[in-house]
């Protein structure tokens, strides 16, 4: 069978016409039901070039980084047995899987040391209507930092001593003489400051 | 949702909810109740699924700013 065929990873990943898999999904942004005859190719390849900007700027070997994510998520959608979840929403789902292997990346970072490495820009046709515009990872580390910097006093501290002290709400909240439910609500805070920050590529 | 008004982008509500789910799953003693309420609206639009990993991803990208003299 043609799952079981692999992929040429010396390609930049573009899914073949042949490995092409039948599925029924709406269309998109369109004012009416009428339903229409997509193939996982045609969905990965209409992302590709908004999922390359996407991952870009989550990670610090930019293209290199991101085409090898973008691979694995191409890989991660050709294994898919149950269609189910990408038929109900293709763009979120090949975003979250590509998301969760962003996420995997840096995990995996957390416990070593990393080369940075520069590429050339390499550009992809794209067929999504609206690409987002790319952010590099420096770009993307100082938006986060900003946002940081300007959250209040308290919030800011409450979110250093979780993130980069290791405490526990409980720990925070003792150390402050605040409830535990209120450490929730400030992280809360800094989170929604982080999206914020991003949003525009999210 | 109806399929003429499928959302493929996250939008700022559910942004704002992946926020509160991800700072109250970081809560050591959060209750089982909790964590099913989550599980359900994690589950129940795969936009949920992919604001919150976004979340994650950039609570894992600050680990890059640990060094960073102003923050602190």
């Amino acid at each position: 069978m043609f799952f079981n065929k692999k992929p040429n990873l010396t390609l930049v990943p573009r899914m073949p016409v042949d490995q092409a898999v039948p599925l029924v999904v709406p269309i998109l942004n369109g004012g009416d039901d009428k339903e229409v005859i997509l193939s996982t190719e045609v969905l990965y390849n209409t992302y590709r070039q908004s999922l390359l900007n996407y991952l870009v700027g989550m990670l610090p070997g930019g293209k290199q980084d991101a085409l090898e994510i973008l691979h694995e998520t191409y890989i991660r959608l050709l294994r898919l047995d149950n269609l189910d979840r990408l038929r109900e929403n293709p763009r979120a789902y090949i975003f979250t899987v590509a998301t969760n292997l962003v996420r995997d990346f840096h995990r995996r970072r957390a416990n070593r040391v990393d080369i940075h490495v520069d590429f050339d820009e390499i550009d992809f046709p794209s067929d999504e209507l609206t690409p987002t515009r790319a952010l590099n990872w420096d770009q993307s580390l100082e938006q986060l930092k900003q946002s940081l910097m300007c959250l209040p006093e308290i919030t800011r501290r409450i979110f250093v001593l979780s993130r980069f002290d290791d405490l526990t709400y409980p720990e925070i909240a003792h150390t402050l003489d605040i409830s535990t439910r209120t450490v929730e609500r400030h992280m809360s805070v800094a989170f929604k400051a982080l999206q914020h920050s991003l949003e525009d590529f999210l | 949702m109806s399929k003429s008004t499928l959302n493929t982008k996250v939008t700022t509500a559910i942004r704002a909810e992946a926020a509160d789910w991800f700072a109250a799953m970081k809560a050591p003693d959060c209750s089982a109740g909790v964590k099913q309420d989550f599980e359900q609206w994690l589950k129940s639009d795969p936009l949920h699924e992919l604001a919150y990993e976004q979340c994650n991803a950039l609570w894992l990208m600050t680990e890059s700013l640990r060094s960073d003299g102003d923050i602190k």
